[in-house]
């Protein structure tokens, strides 16, 4: 499983990987679903944000609260986040969510996403191989 | 049970419309951000959702239906039953989260079936 690094982190109290339909491809946690289906729409909020500020393409995102810290990134059309313990150092998970994009997005990782008539579009990566050497070093 | 529906439809991305409805068809109450009617959606519905609930208890020994997602070319549509009688209907657009629309659907047909 993609996401194995990522629950063996401490502090990790759930991590997911969602595509923009807010469905989990994997998670871990008990609020693993909640999570994912969140992230899919702060992504959505955060896309339209850069757009509008013209800051260029998203590709992390983290926030803080009384009790967890999330960090996220993203990776074509998906989001791969984990929630942490409050005060848990989140290098090394942001660290992980780099290492498991960058795989995700080399060819063969993810499927691309379906163009609105229902159509796959292909693996992004395979489209485009420069991406993935890219994804790791955006991230 | 209209502010559940009306919360359904404000915190779920890409909801539009939201419905209750029994399985004979006729609604309950409904919330639309739209003018469209619900009625016809939730008689369509209505009639997927026992004619799937036959299919997985009769033919298939699958135990009830928890949950049915259509996914069409211009509507898209979530159904949870909401206790023996009736479901809960979310009408959602082509770029909605169903996730979203999953997780709290599941809690609002939970909380309303107190009030059916």
């Amino acid at each position: 499983m993609r996401l194995d690094t990522l629950r063996s982190l401490s502090g990790v109290r759930a991590c997911a990987l969602v595509g923009e339909d807010g469905l989990p491809l994997e998670m871990q946690g008990e609020l693993g679903d909640v999570l994912a289906a969140e992230l899919a729409s702060l992504r959505a909020s955060s896309e339209r944000v850069g757009r509008r500020l013209g800051t260029g393409q998203m590709t992390r995102l983290t926030f803080t609260s009384d009790l967890i810290e999330v960090v996220a990134v993203f990776t074509g059309s998906f989001t791969l986040g984990a929630a942490l313990l409050r005060g848990t150092d989140t290098r090394s998970a942001q660290q992980a969510l780099a290492r498991i994009a960058a795989g995700l997005g080399a060819p063969g990782g993810l499927p691309g996403p379906v163009l609105p008539d229902g159509a796959p579009q292909g693996n992004t990566a395979q489209d485009s191989p420069v991406q993935s050497s890219a994804a790791a070093e955006r991230h | 049970m209209l502010s559940t529906l009306k919360q359904l439809v404000s915190d779920i991305d890409g909801a539009w419309a939201a419905a209750i409805s029994g399985l004979d068809g006729l609604l309950v109450e409904s919330y639309s951000a739209t003018d469209i009617d619900l009625s016809l959606l939730a008689a369509e519905h209505a009639g997927m959702l026992r004619n799937a609930s036959q299919a997985y208890t009769q033919t298939l020994s699958g135990g009830q239906p928890r949950e049915l997602y259509v996914r069409a070319e211009r509507l898209s549509v979530y159904l949870h039953p909401i206790g023996q009688n009736f479901f809960l209907l979310l009408a959602l657009s082509g770029r909605s989260n169903l996730g979203q629309a999953r997780l709290y659907g599941r809690d609002a047909a939970q909380r309303l079936e107190t009030e059916l």
